[in-house]
């Protein structure tokens, strides 16, 4: 019937690891984050555009790679990104809070911003270790409406979700088990006519109207 | 394939090279976007050779001018860095094609075929093509010798059921425009003709069957997440 | 990385070559000659018509099929009504890998042989219902890990990768900033770097 050779282990196990966090972290680490440098340089032609000129005390925009570079050879301070303050953030985390669907983040790496940040350049942010803890909350806070609105996906079955407001890292924690428990949902649905003939089998339907949507 | 038809092959691919003027912000920006499109569909996509090879381009131009400088100068650490990231960037996309060729050989030469009857763009780029069918080769040797030691093994069986992408797997997307009526894959064939339809909004992300948006996919108006 | 594509079945998937050797029962239709043997219970050369036999669920599927089957399959106990109550009344609480080691695919099978849909039914009823103790197992906010021995094939598969998923991204959220972490990505270029050259000519 089936012929087995070395191949089998390789093409069965192909793929059980998912996107991890080191490259949603590598995405995130183009978003442009302000420093103020403590050198004089003129302008840096890289290859994504032109950075600076850099002169000493005044601020520029770089890309968040970069800004972490300089503040590691101690070339430079970074600011805190404008949502990055103890009152937005409150105010963010009550509105999660009370809302039913998910708000929307200041920045679509809001974590990966934060916690690279927060980690190199705690001391050049003010009041670090609070901001800490209210984004972690405001991350729980999302994670817990994420598993719910995922519970209810599964139990409808359903074939179709909306996920606006979800950031990228945010749609990677729940990679892979949701599509791959929604993958064979699928199958288990899609193989229910195979080989049996025009015979009407059907107790069980299941609609997939593009309703649930994640937010709702 | 044989030998004439790579080099058909070999030729429509050169056609099909557009000049377009960009800037290398940009080619990254499609790097990028070919990268996680590349990780995310199940399928091999059609190749973005134009864009490896200009990114590839910038990238060689930085290096060699990189020479020039004293590698104590606090920039070329720097421009270094940015090269690395980008070096990254390209050869994670490249090895998830040759992952996706590896595993399904067979299917995928099989598609390109057609593709080639047809006349159709080839997704996989000449080099891409040339690993594959040695692959494809390897492997046919590997079950000729197989056979040799168990005589009456079905030797064509398992070409005629290659090992295919599930196209029905669920990805996640982010809309880049206004699309209607994009029919949902549920899976169940009882509802034929009857299908449900959903639109995206410019922006919005969506979780669903791949067989629903792989032209969509292609055509650009949608990008994986 | 490997590619992230979950459990689909091919020619080589051991898990279906192993599903479909499930042992099966089926009855027999007609007489075969000098098959008797099958029937370890008899002494006799011929099978007869009426006999009942567990065979392997790939073999039922042919012998099934066709203009003039020769067996007519039945189900698996686990897929049966007994059965299919509990499974109905708490799918959570059932040990799934005692049911059957390959309880959905199995199940993907077999359903053909239940014209009214029902094991279908509660293939999707199961899967979904045990679906939330799955993303808890995987999640590892549960305090009994014995709950894991009782996942089937395909559950397990799931569970192996979400988990290790998971727990990459708690260590990501938790790992501290030390200055060697951002350089990190950086170190595994260099080490990859000569093989790129390659993969690009």
């Amino acid at each position: 019937m089936k012929v087995s050779t070395i191949w089998q282990r390789q093409l069965c196990y192909a793929g059980q690891l998912q996107q991890c966090g080191d490259e949603v972290e590598f995405l995130g680490e183009k978003q442009i984050i302000t420093v103020v440098p403590t050198f004089n340089s003129p302008v840096l032609h890289l290859i994504s555009g032109d950075v600076g000129p850099f002169r000493a005390g005044l601020p520029t925009n770089v890309p968040m790679w970069l800004a972490v570079q300089l503040k590691q050879r101690q070339q430079g301070k970074i600011q805190a990104p404008d949502w990055m303050d103890i009152d937005r953030l409150t105010e963010m985390k009550e509105n999660e809070k009370q809302s039913q669907t998910f708000t929307k983040m200041p920045s679509d790496h809001y974590m990966v911003e934060a916690k690279i940040l927060l980690d190199c350049a705690s001391d050049d942010i003010p009041r670090a270790d609070e901001i800490r803890t209210i984004i972690k909350d405001i991350w729980d806070i999302r994670m817990s409406k994420i598993r719910t609105s995922v519970n209810k996906l599964i139990k409808n079955a359903d074939s179709y979700a909306g996920l606006d407001n979800l950031t990228v890292m945010e749609i990677n924690s729940i990679r892979p088990i949701l599509p791959h428990a929604l993958d064979q949902i699928y199958r288990i649905k899609a193989s229910k006519k195979l080989r049996v003939p025009s015979q009407n089998s059907t107790t069980f339907h299941t609609s997939s109207r593009p309703s649930t949507s994640f937010s709702s | 394939m044989d030998e004439a038809a790579i080099e058909e092959l070999e030729l429509s691919d050169a056609e099909s090279f557009e000049e377009v003027q960009l800037t290398a912000a940009q080619v990254i920006e499609m790097m990028e976007e070919a990268w996680v499109n590349e990780k995310f569909a199940p399928e091999i996509l059609p190749h973005k050779m134009e864009v490896v090879d200009c990114l590839l381009g910038q990238i060689a131009y930085m290096e060699e001018n990189l020479q020039s400088l004293p590698s104590t100068d606090f920039k070329k650490s720097i421009h270094q860095l940015e090269v690395d990231r980008l070096r990254f960037l390209v050869s994670s996309y490249l090895r998830t094609r040759l992952e996706k060729i590896e595993t399904y050989v067979t299917h995928i030469l099989k598609q390109e075929q057609q593709r080639h009857e047809s006349k159709e763009d080839l997704y996989l780029s000449k080099q891409e093509l040339k690993f594959a069918k040695e692959i494809a080769e390897a492997l046919k040797q590997n079950f000729d010798g197989l056979v040799s030691f168990y005589p009456g093994l079905p030797l064509e069986e398992w070409v005629s059921q290659p090992v295919q992408p599930n196209m029905h797997s669920f990805v996640f997307l982010k809309s880049k425009k206004d699309v209607n009526e994009v029919v949902i894959d549920d899976g169940s064939i009882a509802t034929e003709g009857e299908s449900d339809l959903v639109d995206f909004r410019e922006g919005a992300q969506i979780l669903i069957a791949y067989s629903s948006v792989a032209g969509l996919l292609k055509k650009g108006d949608v990008k994986l997440i | 990385m490997p590619l992230p594509s979950s459990y689909s079945p091919n020619y080589f998937s051991i898990d279906d070559i192993l599903a479909t050797q499930e042992r099966t029962p089926c009855k027999f239709l007609l007489n075969v000659p000098k098959m008797g043997q099958l029937n370890p219970s008899a002494a006799e050369r011929d099978l007869k018509a009426g006999t009942s036999l567990e065979l392997p669920l790939w073999l039922v599927i042919e012998m099934s099929a066709g203009r003039q089957p020769i067996i007519t399959p039945e189900l698996p106990k686990v897929f049966r009504e007994s059965y299919r109550e509990i499974l109905k009344a708490d799918a959570c609480a059932v040990d799934l890998h005692k049911y059957s080691l390959h309880f959905y695919e199995v199940g993907s099978y077999v359903k053909h042989f239940d014209r009214r849909g029902d094991v279908h039914e509660i293939l999707l009823h199961t899967f979904k219902t045990r679906y939330r103790q799955l993303m808890d197992l995987a999640d590892n906010s549960v305090s009994d890990p014995s709950v894991q021995h009782s996942l089937d094939t395909l559950e397990k598969r799931i569970f192996v990768a979400s988990h290790s998923a998971r727990t990459k991204l708690n260590s990501w959220l938790i790992k501290s900033g030390s200055p060697l972490e951002a350089a990190e990505l950086v170190v595994n270029h260099k080490k990859r770097k000569r093989v790129d050259v390659d993969d690009m000519k």
